[in-house]
């Protein structure tokens, strides 16, 4: 990849990868230094990955990093002894955005992963399994359960309204 | 290893892999019917991983959450069923065909578009308000191919301006404070003596007292190859330099008036039409014996030097890009090495850093030209 091409890169994708990672940490500092550390990856090897496969590689690379994050922080959670989250009903919501962002910061980690890849990039299952490192078919149950949880969320919080 | 309700997702996603043995397989779906809550979403996984075949048909929930895969395998669609198919519409992985018996199906129970619209809310939407605050600083810097060109013999430039601020300690004067820096009076004196490393050219004037009317008064440093010749240089001696007796002329690169003899004021005299056209000795003399003295030595003067190393980049390049010699003559040598080096290191793919470091007083302190293998230092 040359420097251009990896310039192209910054221009399409950083939104995508930043929008994706943003999502799963909800703190734009961190989402940033994930984006950021995933761009110097792929600039460190731009002499092997190619333009065609950078997207996935920015994706693969951002989301690997952040389960890094993710991690340190749960360890360290746990040694402060702070309450993982806060009950729902303690909230209220006006509109469906509100309640999907809502009932998508529920779902494990790697569920949600493979719902926002799914929805907000477009990728296949087997695109998805590559970046998340599971099967095509292991995909498919994350999301079919992801869907699940998601429309139960939504169909509760319709009753109380 | 026995299965529990802790591992056992594992073997249900092997189970999905076809990599469980038989007594593996056996004994992943005892368990479940010995966990009818676990084994809703297990059947969920069967359905999916097309496997109908492998569940066993006491497993009385299979039907409950058939996945994504049931339109492929041509099961119509029942209440049962309708969830996978629901799921499906909404991943977008329905056919048309499909789409149409979906269709009918909601037709026929009503009471279901409710679920179905509940399902179609879960499938989310790219926000478009959420970009990447700062994309410039991720790119990469990309010189297009005249700028590549011009990096290029900026290098070629930079490398006898780098030799020379490496050379000679006293360039540091150079990094003076604007307001200092070309104002002469407060100048302390500096003897050429003393400055063992300069070369020595002789200095002859000869054709400048042709064409400069006044050439009693002092011009700044004198310049011999016998250093008994040599003396003091004093900053009055510099200041009180004579201009010469030609309208002021405008340069085109910087309302630069036409003063003294540098290689830059021959250059404006000759554009002018004030002198003929320099030889390519007059100018090799004009550069050593002022310009990259004077450069030293003198601080006004060190924008003759930057000029000098610009000029012979405009010519080598045919480029001619416009300079504001007024706002960069401070930094003009460190814009023109800063080039070079970008140049160097575009041609090698090495990466050469310039480092400075200036004291309290804005005085350059330090500076230091790295590679990874090298460091070239040189402190006050």
């Amino acid at each position: 990849m040359t420097a251009a091409e990896y310039n192209v890169c910054v221009d399409t994708f950083s939104d995508g990868v930043y929008r994706f990672i943003l999502k799963n940490v909800r703190d734009e500092e961190r989402a940033r230094d994930i984006v950021q550390d995933a761009f110097v990856k792929m600039w460190e090897k731009h002499a092997q990955v190619t333009y065609a496969k950078a997207r996935s590689y920015l994706f693969t690379t951002a989301y690997h990093t952040m389960i890094d994050v993710l991690r340190r922080d749960k360890n360290r959670e746990r040694l402060d002894d702070k309450p993982e989250h806060e009950p729902f009903h303690e909230r209220s919501y006006s509109d469906l955005s509100e309640i999907l962002e809502q009932a998508l910061n529920t779902l494990p980690e790697v569920q949600k992963s493979v719902v926002l890849l799914r929805d907000y990039e477009g990728y296949s299952y087997q695109e998805i399994g590559d970046i998340v490192k599971l099967s095509e078919a292991q995909v498919k149950v994350y999301i079919y359960r992801a869907r699940v949880a998601l429309k139960k969320y939504i169909g509760r919080m319709e009753v109380v309204a | 290893m026995e299965i529990n309700r802790n591992n056992y997702h594992s073997f249900v996603l092997d189970h999905l892999d076809g990599t469980l043995s038989a007594n593996q397989e056996e004994a992943l779906w005892l368990f479940l019917e010995n966990n009818p809550d676990i084994g809703e979403e297990a059947a969920g996984l069967e359905e999916i991983s097309l496997k109908e075949t492998a569940v066993p048909k006491s497993f009385d929930n299979k039907t409950a959450l058939k996945g994504l895969a049931v339109c492929d395998t041509g099961h119509p669609i029942t209440v049962d069923n309708c969830q996978g198919w629901f799921i499906a519409s909404v991943e977008g992985t329905l056919s048309p065909l499909h789409e149409d018996k979906l269709n009918a199906f909601l037709k026929d129970h009503p009471e279901m578009k409710g679920e179905y619209a509940q399902y179609c809310k879960t499938r989310l939407t790219p926000p478009d308000n959420i970009h990447y605050p700062n994309k410039r600083a991720l790119k990469k810097f990309v010189l297009g191919p005249p700028m590549r060109r011009l990096v290029y013999y900026g290098a070629a430039a930079a490398v006898p301006i780098l030799l020379t601020m490496v050379w000679h300690p006293a360039f540091f004067k150079a990094e003076l404070p604007l307001e200092e820096s070309f104002v002469s009076a407060n100048r302390p004196a500096v003897t050429i003596a003393n400055s063992p490393s300069l070369p020595s050219v002789r200095s002859n004037d000869n054709d400048i007292a042709d064409q400069q009317p006044d050439t009693n008064e002092p011009r700044g440093i004198q310049v011999a190859s016998n250093q008994s010749e040599m003396h003091d240089f004093h900053p009055s001696e510099s200041k009180e330099r004579n201009p010469v007796d030609v309208p002021p002329v405008i340069d085109k690169r910087g309302a630069l008036p036409l003063k003294a003899n540098s290689s830059h004021d021959l250059d404006l005299q000759y554009r002018a039409g004030y002198v003929p056209q320099p030889t390519p000795e007059k100018w090799q003399q004009r550069f050593f014996d002022n310009d990259v003295f004077m450069g030293i030595m003198q601080v006004e003067n060190y924008q003759d030097l930057g000029f000098m190393a610009w000029r012979t980049i405009e010519d080598l390049t045919g480029v001619e890009r416009e300079m504001d010699f007024e706002n960069q003559r401070k930094n003009l040598l460190w814009t023109i090495a800063d080039l070079g080096i970008a140049g160097v290191n575009a041609i090698t793919g090495k990466q050469m850093e310039l480092e400075r470091q200036v004291n309290h007083d804005g005085r350059l302190a330090e500076y230091r030209l790295k590679t990874n293998r090298i460091q070239i230092k040189s402190a006050r």
